[in-house]
């Protein structure tokens, strides 16, 4: 069966690539080293080379980036030519003969290392980048063994350091003038104030003006920083390359599921840094994915927890509070008994949660998050997962946000709607508020009756959308609460059949905030607490519920309260026994991310003191209880997975979602959507402290603040977004 | 050599005579019990713990000079628990016992004490100072990040 779907999909992708195959402009012969190789006209001889397995050496070329060609590193030569051509900017010509290997190469190579490290101090014992650095590397590959230069009559080079805030520590007179952090910061990060002042001896990099770099997407160019120029304050003098040990994993403090890889050392989990996925986040990551896991070491639940008879929480027994748990789970009735889970869960312990309660015929299990549970709601998969995936935002010619600032909840999202927007004539309309996106947009007001404009094809953007080729609709799930939710999602939906029709695109995607959601609405979890009001419950089961949609005045006075987590917050606070649970960094988990793409997170380190795994807790519950869920490890709790919906177990894979048509006959058209659908998150300051974890977290913290001071620096300027 | 000695009648003798000096088979089975040999010696001093030193020239001279401790510490005795001015006389430092020739002490010299690390309630144990990888949170406690 899996094989078949992946069949289906390659099948697809096949004929898309046959078809571009076609229009394809006719190949141009290159020759490299002697070897010979067609290549498409327009590249440039390093990507040729890199086709062939040639890597030329450089600083200043990144993929993903503009070409600068400053640098002078990936000289090659170039048959007929007098001079060595830069092979990173020199696009291929028929019949052109390129040596990368010659004495002529290895000489002018040798002379621009020389030159470098003629103007790099030789700090590498106390250089953070060492070990990992491009310089480094190079200069024993490439460089010379000594050098020309009498710093007794010429001196070192220096510069100041900059303040650019408290995530990125900069050491200026490192730098080399790649200009690799000043292309990001103007195409990714749209942060226009990073430049180079000064010409020749005297370039600098920086702000001009010292400020915050205003970026949620900032620690970036700590990774593409080829030396130790731009390095991390929160990982500064802190390990080695060598002696660490990385684990790939899955980010969960934003829906979208960026791979990321721990570092960590003696069990201490030590930094976070992104992993290539082109189909997700690029090579990029958000600031608080990066950041954020010093949160991870603070204010951790270490023991279980009973609440005495003296009203305080007290340290207790693995044993005690499994049996105090047990009884009163056995002594409530089914309908007094609810469960609520938070949004950084794993799917293993959302099922065995689930699992447990079904046990005690219970089905109140629900999400923190909402989302509509008329008109198809979360029954219907579609309705709930970013349909088109996140790689198909760049093919979008038209995008339209309601009640979402992509930005802030999914910034390696945005950083793709920002790409388009740059190298494309994509139109963007937004619903909700006019918050600081990194692009220029139509706003179309604040309430979600402008959905109706659009659907009537009522002023400009309405019109370039109707005729777009590939429409896109990006709404945030925050949008879809409460009553109106079920009736804006329904107007979503009939705007997202009409764009549809005859085009290879489902246009409607659900922007979830949270990295657990998709995962519990695949498994059957109600979303929102509503029911919780109706019928006050006496037995509380909180899993990781930390953003105080529950509170004491919803339930029944004498009711219990059980949380399950790993950080001592707001569910904490109120619970009668605390259960201590493991965090993304410390737990195997499943999670699916909003494009309904389920992946793996590996443990990096394990959980602190009497910490165990969520999902074995649950477990241990269960047979304490006297009805013992059947998996013993990790491996039968996967096929119990794989039984309710075996796309959890097709790692790596997009499930499609289809009855698209029958969610849009169950669809809510009645009830008024004329209401603010402003999103949660507008400005810098709002991204920082989201989560549990990142409120926790010291350098989110300063970040957060450096972000509000930011705003009164007069200096301070919002950017103009223009195309290129 | 006398008949005596070739037939070793008087090292019997010898031990009959210690046995009566110690005060009978008990006593002697009692003290090798404790202490391992069956030596009888002079007595040179008290010190205010209740060790009993004595001192016997008959043995070469390491051996010659002991110390017999109190019964109320039975078998958990321990060099330490010799005070510095007779650990001197027992270990041959000084020739004449602190009885004879009053030590020296300053008015800053501190009281003897015995080493109690063999006791498990009065040991030291050492305890790491560095703050733990991972803090724990108390019920009611907010982030602080000052």
């Amino acid at each position: 069966m899996q094989r078949i779907v992946r069949g289906v999909a390659t099948k697809a992708q096949q004929q898309r690539q046959l078809s571009a195959a076609a229009n394809a402009p006719k190949k141009v012969e290159v020759f490299i080293d002697g070897k010979k190789i067609l290549v498409d006209p327009g590249m440039t001889i390093l990507q040729a080379c890199a086709l062939v397995g040639v890597d030329i050496p450089r600083f200043c070329y990144h993929d993903r980036l503009s070409i600068a060609g400053n640098c002078r590193m990936c000289l090659v030569e170039v048959e007929k030519s007098v001079k060595p051509v830069a092979s990173c900017a020199m696009p291929v010509m028929n019949g052109m003969k390129v040596k990368t290997n010659s004495d002529f190469v290895r000489k002018a190579r040798e002379g621009v290392m020389e030159f470098m490290l003629n103007n790099h101090p030789l700090d590498c014992p106390i250089c953070d980048q060492g070990g990992e650095c491009d310089l480094q590397d190079q200069a024993v590959a490439f460089g010379s063994d000594r050098g020309r230069l009498q710093s007794r009559l010429d001196g070192k080079r220096a510069v100041e350091d900059k303040d650019i805030g408290p995530l990125v520590k900069t050491v200026m007179t490192r730098c080399i003038q790649c200009t690799r952090c000043v292309r990001f910061a103007n195409e990714v990060a749209a942060f226009p104030d990073f430049g180079t002042t000064g010409r020749g001896q005297d370039l600098q990099i920086g702000t001009y003006v010292e400020k915050f770099f205003a970026s949620e997407m900032s620690g970036n160019i700590i990774d593409i920083c080829p030396v130790g120029a731009l390095t991390s304050k929160q990982y500064a003098f802190v390990a080695r390359p060598w002696e660490t040990r990385k684990t790939e994993s899955v980010d969960v403090l934003d829906a979208t599921g960026s791979n990321i890889v721990l570092t960590h050392r003696t069990g201490e989990l030590l930094r976070v840094i992104p992993k290539i996925n082109d189909d997700i986040n690029e090579e990029w990551i958000g600031d608080q994915s990066r950041f954020a896991v010093d949160g991870l070491k603070v204010q951790r639940l270490l023991t279980p927890m009973i609440r005495g008879a003296d009203g305080q929480l007290k340290p207790a027994s693995w044993e005690e509070a499994l049996f105090t748990v047990a009884a009163k789970l056995r002594e409530t009735s089914a309908e007094q008994k609810a469960a609520v889970v938070g949004g950084l869960n794993d799917v293993e312990s959302l099922v065995a949660l689930k699992d447990l309660f079904n046990r005690f015929n219970s089905e109140n299990v629900m999400t923190e998050e909402e989302f509509p549970e008329t008109s198809g709601g979360s029954d219907i998969r579609a309705n709930y997962i970013f349909n088109d995936g996140i790689a198909n935002v760049e093919n979008a010619d038209a995008i339209l946000l309601v009640g979402t600032n992509p930005r802030f909840e999914a910034p390696t999202l945005n950083a793709r709607i920002r790409k388009s927007f740059l190298y494309s004539d994509v139109q963007i309309g937004v619903i909700g508020s006019e918050s600081e996106l990194n692009y220029d947009y139509d706003y179309l007001g604040a309430s979600a009756k402008a959905i109706d404009d659009v659907l009537s094809g009522k002023g400009e953007f309405a019109k370039t959308f109707a005729n777009a080729k590939q429409p896109l609709i990006i709404v945030g799930a925050q949008a879809l609460k409460g009553e109106a939710g079920a009736a804006i999602l329904g107007k979503l939906q009939q705007l997202a059949d009409k764009l549809s029709a005859g085009k290879n695109v489902q246009v409607l995607n659900v922007l979830q905030r949270w990295a657990g959601q998709t995962g519990a609405l695949d498994v059957g979890y109600k979303a929102g607490t509503a029911a919780l009001r109706k019928t006050p419950v006496k037995f509380l089961y909180l899993l990781g519920a930390d953003e105080g949609k529950v509170n004491k005045s919803n339930l029944d006075p004498q009711a219990f309260i059980v949380y399950q987590g790993h950080h001592g917050d707001a569910g904490a606070q109120i619970a009668d026994v605390i259960f201590p649970g493991a965090a993304y960094t410390e737990k195997d988990g499943t999670y699916v991310n909003t494009e309904g793409r389920s992946q793996r997170g590996y443990p990096a380190v394990s959980p602190p003191g009497e910490a165990r795994v969520d999902w074995k807790i649950i477990r241990a519950v269960s047979e304490v209880a006297g009805k013992s869920l059947p998996y013993n490890d990790l491996k039968e709790i996967r096929q119990r997975l794989n039984e309710i919906a075996p796309h959890l177990a097709r790692y790596r894979d997009i499930e499609p979602s289809p009855f698209i048509k029958q969610a849009l006959q169950l669809a809510q058209t009645s009830g008024s959507i004329d209401v603010d659908v402003s999103p949660a998150l507008r400005e810098l300051a709002d991204y920082y402290q989201t989560n549990v974890i990142s409120r926790n977290s010291r350098s989110m913290a300063q970040a957060k603040k450096a972000a509000l001071e930011n705003k009164e620096n007069p200096y301070a300027e919002a950017p103009i977004h223009a195309r290129l | 050599m006398s008949l005596k000695a070739w037939l070793g009648i008087d090292k019997l003798q010898k031990f009959q005579q210690i046995v009566k000096e110690i005060g009978g088979v008990r006593a002697v089975l009692r003290k090798r019990y404790l202490m391992d040999v069956t030596r009888v010696g002079t007595l040179v001093g008290n010190d205010k713990y209740g060790n009993r030193y004595y001192e016997n020239n008959e043995y070469f001279v390491p051996r010659n000079r002991w110390v017999e401790f109190p019964d109320k510490v039975w078998l958990d005795y321990d060099a330490s628990q010799v005070p510095p001015e007779w650990h001197s006389w027992l270990h041959h430092i000084t020739d004449s016992p602190p009885t004879v020739q009053e030590p020296l002490t300053q008015k800053f010299s501190l009281d003897h004490k015995e080493n109690t690390s063999i006791y498990a309630d009065k040991k030291y144990i050492p305890y790491s100072t560095t703050r733990t990888k991972v803090q724990a949170w108390t019920p009611g406690q907010k982030p602080n990040f000052d």
